[in-house]
């Protein structure tokens, strides 16, 4: 009772939402949180603090770790902005487990354990991401938006990421859980560099 | 995926963020962020954040140990401040907002029920925050601890002069009762007590 466990990583995200808050409110709260891992949200004044568990790190630097090698491979300039803040002042902001700016795309990558009760897709339209692609329960789910709407779309709609496999891709997510080295080799071999 | 799920799930754990290396102004922002939100209790000790949000079972078990608690108080007329989950603070050093709380005489008690434990020892936060006895509810039993000569000690009946006739052992009957009927719980605590002192019967 007042000895403290020992300090593993949790398996499963820690997710708490405080709903009925201000702008004024949260960025308290983001001060008060700042440089502690925790990713924020705000929108539509319900704050989210997500405290990412061990399966959610992992699913989410195999994915980088694909979408890299294809970027890298394919020597597709890009800007890897990771999980920094992405913010319009007043109304939104997030915190994404990846993202990339590619030729003037903003591309978003989220690993999605528990669900909160912001609408990330709301949220990340007001923050006007043009790409959001969720990994959630083994499948991949990408979003693009079209005169201001998401549609889910079957390829990336970013055009240096068009001949991205998204079927291989998600195999070799999958793979990568056991076999991380062999999934990176798996899903370059599917991708040749012309 | 981006749906929120219906919110009527209430067998759920109490909810439980532990935030290290946290330094005291850190901790007033986050306290102001989340003010006036009556679900969520703050601790702050020795660089740590913690933020509950208790579950249902938490709350049930907090409401039954203090309606026993108030029943054997009122009718004993004793006057108390009930302080419920009031802050307790110590500036640069401590912070608190227990489960329940009560002034009674000069005696501060503070009542924890422990669902699921954080780092923060919380025998050394409420010595900080100069609580006189806590008591701890956790997997259905009761933990009674003093502070006697500047350390707590744990101790089998209340050192509260106004609890000293308190049957420990009763009261933990009564509290797991009262997770079917606060009525016949509050009914049994007082049959228990009703012969041992100079009381309303």
């Amino acid at each position: 009772m007042v000895q403290a466990p020992a300090k593993t990583a949790i398996p499963t995200d820690n997710l708490q939402i405080h709903p009925h808050r201000t702008w004024e409110q949260f960025k308290l709260i983001q001060k008060g949180l700042e440089r502690s891992g925790v990713r924020l949200f705000f929108f539509h004044g319900t704050v989210e603090i997500l405290m990412p568990g061990r399966y959610h790190e992992i699913f989410k630097k195999i994915i980088a770790s694909l979408i890299e090698a294809f970027l890298l491979d394919h020597d597709v300039a890009t800007t890897p902005t990771g999980s920094m803040d992405q913010e319009v002042q007043g109304l939104a902001a997030g915190q994404p487990d990846e993202s990339y700016e590619i030729g003037g795309f903003k591309l978003l990558v989220e690993v999605i354990v528990t669900s909160g009760d912001i609408n990330k897709l709301d949220l990340y339209k007001a923050l006007g991401i043009h790409e959001v692609w969720f990994w959630e329960d083994g499948l991949l789910t990408l979003y693009h938006l079209m005169d201001g709407h998401y549609q889910q779309v079957d390829r990336s709609q970013i055009p240096a990421l068009a001949r991205l496999d998204i079927a291989i891709l998600r195999q070799c997510i999958l793979e990568g859980e056991t076999n991380w080295n062999q999934a990176v080799k798996t899903f370059r071999l599917a991708h040749p560099v012309p | 995926m981006v749906q929120a799920p219906p919110k009527a799930s209430i067998h759920i754990p109490d909810n439980l963020q532990i935030h290290p290396a946290r330094t005291w102004e850190q901790f007033k922002l986050i306290q102001k962020g989340l003010e006036d939100l009556s679900g969520v209790h703050l601790f702050f000790f020795q660089g740590t954040v913690e933020i509950l949000m208790p579950c249902r079972e938490h709350e049930l078990f907090k409401k039954i140990i203090a309606i026993l608690i108030e029943t054997f108080l009122l009718d004993r007329n004793v006057d108390f401040i009930p302080t419920g989950s009031a802050d307790y603070e110590s500036v640069g050093v401590a912070s608190a907002q227990p489960d329940e709380s009560y002034e009674i005489g000069d005696h501060k008690l503070a009542i924890e029920i422990t669902v699921t434990s954080g780092t923060i020892q919380k025998l050394e936060l409420y010595k900080a925050l100069g609580v006189h006895e806590v008591w701890f509810w956790e997997d259905g039993t009761l933990q009674l601890h003093h502070l006697i000569d500047g350390n707590y000690q744990q101790v089998d009946q209340s050192q509260i002069p106004d609890l000293a006739t308190l049957n420990v052992a009763v009261l933990i009957r009564c509290i797991l009762m009262g997770e079917t009927s606060r009525t016949q719980a509050i009914e049994a605590l007082r049959l228990a007590h009703a012969g041992h002192d100079k009381s309303i019967y």
